[in-house]
């Protein structure tokens, strides 16, 4: 059963193009707020560090305003299970693989994020869908050269 | 007749306010056949306090919020907690005292700790159901504002 589990594990966390850390060794992991690390952006590589407590939802707003969701339990959008998604203190995500979802003339779609430069926003929040102001909510702007 | 909205999990409305938002779904839905989903509804200021000490115990400065002096006076509330070495519950019945001193002073740190604040999924909407949205909140609420980040309707009724 701990078996299966683990691969079963294995298979989503590969299927998000991601990788995950409890416990780094990087310096910026001791920072406890939202932090995206803007030289592996550079390198092609979305590294997200996290603080201990964070938003259950994630969701990205491309240049053109375009938000695409990554995770919202209640409306079955998983990047990753809900559990391993609110222990986790640093996300690796594979800018070229990196999908979303996203609604485009209603009809509901998962594509890829990154397409082009410009200014990303990593928009954190217990409820995707009200004012960053209404919710416990993290975000940061980040520079995206492609 | 089936309801043409559905609250999202943990949005609880009036029942006054609950009418006026199944009055405007059931005109949305005669213009766009497309039902509603209520993504928030009005806020306590107990929720707010807890939702705020997420944010500042993770060290954000609460510069999203427009308005900052208040802002400032929440984090001067967390801040002055921490230094006197108080539990979490502790500061954040600080942090709630802090919002119910701003709400008697009529300042609002997020609109939904007004009653009949209110928040509708627009992402799945196209361009024209926005527009039909919009005619059918007309009379119905006082202000109806397309939030781009995140996107949503605020409603204030």
């Amino acid at each position: 059963m701990q078996s299966l589990k683990l691969i079963v594990f294995t298979c989503i966390v590969m299927m998000a193009s991601c990788s995950l850390q409890k416990n780094s060794n990087n310096d910026q992991s001791e920072s406890r707020i939202l932090h995206v690390d803007e030289k592996a952006l550079a390198k092609g590589t979305l590294l997200l560090h996290l603080p201990e407590k964070k938003p259950k939802g994630l969701a990205i707003q491309t240049p053109n305003g375009e938000w695409f969701v990554l995770q919202d339990h209640e409306e079955a959008i998983e990047i990753m299970p809900q559990t391993l998604f609110d222990s986790v203190d640093e996300m690796k995500f594979n800018i070229q693989t990196l999908k979303g979802t996203t609604w485009r003339e209603s009809v509901k779609t998962i594509d890829v994020i990154f397409t082009s430069s410009g200014k990303y926003l990593i928009y954190f929040a217990d409820n995707l869908e009200t004012e960053p102001e209404n919710t416990f909510s993290l975000q940061e702007v980040v520079d995206f050269k492609n | 007749m089936a309801e043409h909205y559905t609250l999202k999990s943990g949005v609880s409305l009036d029942s006054t306010i609950e009418a006026k938002v199944k009055k405007l779904a059931d005109a949305y839905y005669k213009l766009a056949n497309k039902d509603i989903v209520v993504t928030s509804g009005t806020r306590s200021s107990s929720s707010q306090a807890s939702a705020m000490y997420g944010k500042t115990s993770g060290g954000d400065k609460l510069s999203v919020y427009k308005d900052q002096t208040s802002a400032k006076e929440i984090l001067n509330a967390y801040d002055a907690g921490v230094k006197a070495g108080k539990s979490k519950k502790e500061i954040t019945a600080d942090i709630k005292d802090e919002i119910d001193d701003q709400i008697k002073n009529g300042k609002y740190i997020s609109k939904h700790l007004q009653k009949g604040a209110v928040d509708v999924r627009s992402r799945d909407m196209t361009a024209a159901d926005k527009t039909n949205f919009k005619k059918a909140a007309a009379g119905i609420a006082t202000t109806v504002i397309l939030e781009t980040t995140p996107p949503h309707f605020h409603l204030q009724f």
